[in-house]
């Protein structure tokens, strides 16, 4: 019998199982198809415009009465309650304000008021939530009466209703509150003040003196994150209070708003919390404490039985003093010397990928022309970007000022200036002098560089004493650390960032004849890898040239002294000479199809600095024919004597020590090994041809200079 | 005089089978009123607030979702892409490569761009030794970490990637599972909705991915299995999530979170030292270990249950791979009701010692060793026919319509909760697969909990066993 009860039980909920699918699917559809028809007309009714034509007023009348009509159904009053909560979540602005406004103009908040008086919880928070969503801003009075209900449903809708309706809801709530404010609670609630549009928060401090706790910690969420820091006193009394996480909000108040007085309390709380409040004091601490608080710190560091802890001690130490707390664990016991000892040893090799230049002895034969002596360091995308790519303006102001954008050591920067000028003219006239005093021509110098403070060159230092700078020549790649680590630490360094950006506004200061032997990145330029240990780059290396061609490079400024450097710049403000090319920038990175066509429209728009221009690329052979057309053409379209090529602009004197030079552009040079520089060169991109107008330029001027 | 004895022997059995299929059916009665309940106050909750508003708080709780992979190269690009696409701000998603003795690290690398970094790890935290932490170059990855950590085992990979975590809860998932989008709300929401308890654990309903829609990670269409073995576990677990689970939440007793859905407070989860690798049941066993560990210090404390359908996975279509998930349970289930055997009708571990214990030990463990006594006995007797056939039948026909009658009541609520299987054929299939579940399905489980329990009772070290992976289907 039993058995047969449970075989009719079963089949009971069969049926039923059937009856309700069945029931929700129809509900569903006719909930859709309802909405279907209503969403329109509601949209209307939403962006209806009230001077609008007779017409449309009547259209709007019309079916005013149908909605009208249709609320008699109450299936249609709550379909058009959830229409209209729909779209809600889709409108905003003054549609917003209509839809709240439409939304008691049809009375469907009397339905939800009905709610609130239903005995079913359900339905008390159902009502409560319509009416919060829909802004009826006059249910706040009989909705916060629900803010103590025994029901949490209803309590913690009642709560969230109160702060949505009303901006003093929020006070009126944490003055009120009875019962415990969950995490999640709080979570929905700071999440109702943050959607306030211009929301002038009360001053929570006024309720972390409640005896409701979680109003308490409540309030000092609200105080983080409405940052009012006028609770100094009241947050270094709640690091007392029993409950943990009070006490880790006033922790996290104490760090966020960085109360220097806290830290005193902060340590002595520190034995008697968990993991996650010890770890946010040491945080605290990190960014309040000093030195003084290295001791504590230390002790946590070697005696803290949790890692966590101890780790986090250690990165607090070196936050407050760099290299207070040093890896000692796992050492072996003789090591530094045989660190020190690797590195003398070693060849610093900053470019594991290059071979390193290896000197050779000086051909007596001066007719010989410099042979490309420096290597080409493997920038990878640096290259490309440190290369000059815009012409540079020559109505761009060229003052002094331009120069603070190198990175110079800043400190030096704030002296005095004369002591700035003094130096400044003294190492210039060492570098001239030294120039002079060997003989050789030298080379041009990028603009990059300037070294501002530089004294004698001292020898070599012992090997122990320079493990620092060894290391920086073996981390010549980060010039950042390079200078970091040395700028302090030997004055001779000169500042020489070799991966720095190149600016569009520098120019060669000091021209030579050949490069220096055996110089390149990373080597000092008195010999080959190796030979100077001990030494920094005494002097700037440069391996950049410039792309342009010029019958005469700029001569070395050579000031008179005392008059300051930057008053003998020229103003380049007379754009008469220029004769920069736009194409020039176009034609460096196209290739050979994309240069023909540009080359018929050069011919189109060109002028004189295009058909000067156009010369310079006879040497492609790739487009030498076209080119050549081109000059043609466009010789015949300006009358100029395309037969004849345009003689090379002089570069005056007044350029010579200017910062901008007109069209630069960066190169480099292959290794000096190399067997053909000149295949090197046509085998480079455009830009790199020019290099081999630079080794023609700086044989001749060799030529010139011991002609 | 032999024979007297006899029948009072049988006498005996009958009086015993009964008292116990009384207790369950009266057990099982009130699981089912339990979890209506719950069931329906649940749904009337949810009604009531948008819980996607907090996506993005600032006091949203950070979560790490622990994932440990071994030989998943199949499918764990897919499986992290639907991992990271999860609907929160404020997570992390931490694989921990087991060991794989396949691709899968170097597929990892390769997707997301992945490098290697340095992190400190506690020494004195037992797991093997970690080879590699890896993070990824680019922005949009940002939320994942990688571990890449000799072969230890599920609970050694949970417990790396729990020691590691910096957040304030953690999750431990499969790998190939799938997490609906707002999956990570609702389980923020189980964890702080409670003002008086402390939330230490959150476990969720586990639903049948086999033969779904499934595309690029998200589920696009929910459908019936085809497959025959996956149905029937399908009907399985809605009666076991659906009523049993939804039951013991009810009366905060839950005693076991899926090891393929599962979020602990990491504090907690810490203190007690993490997942017992010494065990196959460490889902089971963790979470008893847990609860005991808030009961001693008397701090009040809760496990929730989120019934929402939020996780979804494969389940193992081979007979073989059954049997030995089934097995594993069970040796898991013996392994952890052994451990904390001082519970059992403990008056100081409250509900759980009194009522939840007692059901494991009775249905989960001790009933299948029943089942399969009892079949033999049944034997026995009619060998030595003595058998009551009156009783037998009546018995026999009691117990299976009252299990027809709980897998439809099972079906019914789950139509009422989320109206998945829509169908009418869908519905008439599974109410086919209750009908003869009796003759065809239990058997297996009840087969590879005895197996099980041998392999335990007799130490005959299996281990895990291997599930082969399908992935997602693409339909």
């Amino acid at each position: 019998m039993l058995a047969g009860f449970f075989a009719l039980l079963g089949g009971v909920y069969l049926l039923l199982t059937f009856w309700m699918r069945n029931r929700i699917s129809a509900k569903r559809e006719a909930i859709r198809l309802k909405k279907r028809d209503l969403a329109p007309m509601i949209s209307n009714f939403l962006f209806y415009q009230h001077d609008s034509e007779n017409e449309d007023r009547d259209t709007y009348i019309a079916m005013k009465i149908e909605i009208r009509e249709l609320l008699k159904v109450p299936m249609n009053r709550e379909v058009l309650s959830e229409v209209l909560m729909d779209l809600r979540m889709d409108v905003s602005g003054d549609a917003r304000d209509r839809l709240f406004q439409l939304f008691q103009d049809l009375d469907l908040h009397l339905d939800s008021f009905r709610k609130l008086e239903s005995y079913r919880w359900e339905r008390i928070s159902k009502g409560i939530l319509e009416l919060t969503d829909m802004q009826v801003e006059k249910a706040y009075p009989f909705i916060r009466k629900f803010i103590n209900d025994r029901r949490s449903v209803i309590r913690k809708q009642a709560q969230l209703a109160t702060v949505m309706l009303r901006e003093e809801g929020i006070a009126y709530f944490l003055d009120t509150a009875h019962y415990s404010i969950s995490e999640w609670q709080q979570l929905k609630l700071l999440e109702i003040l943050m959607q306030r549009e211009d929301y002038n928060p009360p001053r929570f401090r006024v309720w972390l003196t409640s005896e409701n706790r979680d109003v308490v910690l409540f309030s000092l969420r609200l105080i983080r994150h409405y940052r009012q820091n006028d609770a100094e006193m009241a947050l270094l009394k709640l690091l007392g209070h029993q409950n943990q996480r009070i006490k880790g909000a006033a922790l996290e108040c104490i760090r966020e708003f960085r109360f220097r007085s806290a830290l005193a309390p902060i340590i002595a709380l520190f034995p008697g919390v968990n993991e996650e409040l010890k770890l946010l004091i040491l945080d605290t601490i990190g960014l309040i404490g000093s030195e003084s608080e290295l001791g504590f710190l230390e002790d946590q560091a070697s005696r803290s039985r949790n890692f966590i802890i101890r780790s986090k001690a250690r990165s607090v130490m070196n936050l407050l003093k760099p290299d207070s707390a040093l890896p000692d664990a796992f050492m072996e016991t003789a090591a530094q010397e045989d660190i020190n000892q690797e590195f003398t040893e070693k060849e610093p090799a900053p470019y594991p990928d290059l071979e390193l230049p290896v000197e050779e002895p000086v051909a007596d034969d001066q007719s010989k022309a410099p042979e490309a002596l420096f290597w080409e360091p493997d920038f990878g995308e640096e290259v490309e970007e440190s290369k000059v790519e815009k012409a540079l303006d020559a109505e761009a102001e060229t003052t002094v000022e331009d120069r603070n954008q190198y990175d110079f050591d800043t400190d030096e920067w704030e002296e005095d200036e004369a002591v700035f000028e003094v130096c400044f003219l003294e190492e210039l006239d060492d570098i001239l002098s030294e120039l002079e005093t060997e003989g050789e021509p030298h080379e041009i110098l990028p603009l990059d560089f300037l070294p501002i403070i530089t004294e004698a060159v001292t020898g070599p230092e012992p090997a122990e004493e320079n493990s620092e700078a060894h290391q920086a020549v073996a981390e010549y790649g980060a010039p950042g650390a390079y200078r970091e680590k040395t700028a302090k630490a030997s004055e001779t360094t000169p500042i020489v960032d070799l991966r720095a950006d190149l600016k569009e506004d520098f120019l060669p200061l000091i021209v030579s004849g050949a490069p220096v032997s055996g110089a390149g990145p990373g080597t000092p330029s008195t010999g080959p890898p190796g030979e100077n240990p001990g030494g920094l780059p005494d002097q700037p290396v440069y391996f950049w040239e410039p792309a342009f061609e010029l019958d005469e490079m700029p001569q070395p400024a050579v000031l008179p002294a005392g008059e300051p450097y930057f008053k003998q710049i020229p103003d380049f403000r007379d754009t008469s000479q220029q004769r920069f090319s736009i194409f020039r920038e176009l034609f460096r990175d196209l290739d050979t199809d994309s240069k023909l066509i540009l080359l018929e429209q050069l011919v189109e728009v060109g002028e004189e600095k295009e058909w000067e221009f156009l010369h310079e690329l006879l040497e492609d052979p790739r487009i030498a024919l076209k080119v050549s057309q081109a000059i043609e053409s466009l010789g015949r379209k300006l009358g100029l004597d395309h037969a004849a090529p345009q003689p090379q602009r002089e570069i005056t004197k007044e350029e010579e020590t200017t910062l901008d030079v007109i069209g630069f552009e960066l190169d480099f040079i292959r290794h000096p090994n190399s067997t053909d520089s000149q295949v090197v060169n046509q085998a480079a991109p455009p830009a790199r041809q020019m290099g081999s107008r630079w080794l023609r330029w700086a044989a001749k001027h060799k030529r010139h200079s011991h002609g | 005089m032999g024979n007297g004895l006899l029948d009072i022997l049988l006498e005996y059995i009958n009086i015993v089978f009964l008292t116990f299929t009384a207790v369950l059916f009266t057990g099982f009665a009130i699981m089912a009123y339990l979890s209506s309940r719950n069931s329906i106050h649940y749904r009337n909750k949810s009604q009531v607030g948008d819980i996607s508003r907090i996506m993005a708080s600032p006091l949203a709780p950070g979560i790490t979702i622990i994932a440990p992979a071994f030989n998943e190269g199949l499918t764990i690009v897919e499986n992290i892409r639907s991992l990271l696409s999860l609907r929160y701000v404020n997570y992390e998603v931490m694989v921990v490569n087991d060991g794989s003795r396949d691709d899968t690290l170097l597929k990892m690398i390769d997707s997301y761009d992945l490098e290697r970094i340095d992190r400190e790890m506690d020494p004195n935290w037992p797991c093997k030794p970690i080879r590699g932490i890896y993070k990824s170059r680019q922005r949009s990855f940002s939320k994942l970490t990688v571990i890449d950590k000799e072969n230890g085992g599920k609970s050694d990979a949970l417990n790396t990637g729990i020691r590691l975590s910096e957040n304030k809860y953690v999750g431990c998932i499969d790998v190939d599972c799938l997490l609906l989008p707002d999956a990570l709300l609702h389980v923020v929401r189980a964890f702080y909705q409670r003002s008086s308890k402390r939330v230490i654990a959150v476990g969720g309903v586990i639903r049948v991915a086999n033969s779904c829609k499934i595309d690029g990670g998200t589920l696009e269409e929910i459908r019936l299995p085809k497959n025959w073995l996956a149905r029937f576990q399908l009907l399985e677990y809605t009666r076991s999530f659906l009523l049993g689970r939804m039951a013991w939440g009810r009366i905060d007793s839950l005693l076991i979170i899926s090891g393929a859905f599962g979020f602990f407070d990491r504090e907690i989860a810490l203190r007690v030292g993490g997942y017992d690798t010494g065990t196959v049941g460490e889902d089971m066993e963790i979470v008893f270990r847990m609860r005991r560990y808030m009961h001693e210090r008397g701090i009040p404390y809760t496990v929730e249950y989120i019934p929402d359908p939020l996780c979804w996975t494969e389940v193992p279509e081979n007979l073989k791979v059954l049997v030995n998930q089934r097995d594993r349970w069970s040796r898991g289930n013996l392994e952890t009701l052994y451990r904390h055997r001082d519970m059992f009708f403990n008056p100081r571990f409250g509900r759980l010692g009194l009522l939840s214990y007692p059901y494991w030990f009775f249905y989960e463990w001790l009933a299948p060793l029943l089942e399969f006594m009892g079949f033999f006995s049944i034997l026995l007797f009619l060998y030595l026919g003595i058998l009551d056939w009156d009783f037998f039948v009546a018995i026999t026909a009691l117990v299976y319509c009252f299990a027809i009658m709980f897998s439809v009541y099972a079906l019914f609520w789950d139509v009422w909760s989320y109206n998945q299987y829509t169908r009418t054929r869908d519905i008439l299939i599974l109410l086919f697969c209750a009908i003869i579940e009796p003759f065809t399905f239990h058997p297996l489980v009840v087969w590879s909990a005895v197996r099980g329990n041998y392999k335990k009772l007799f130490n005959i070290n299996t281990g895990w066993g291997s599930q082969v992976r399908k992935g997602f289907a693409k339909a």
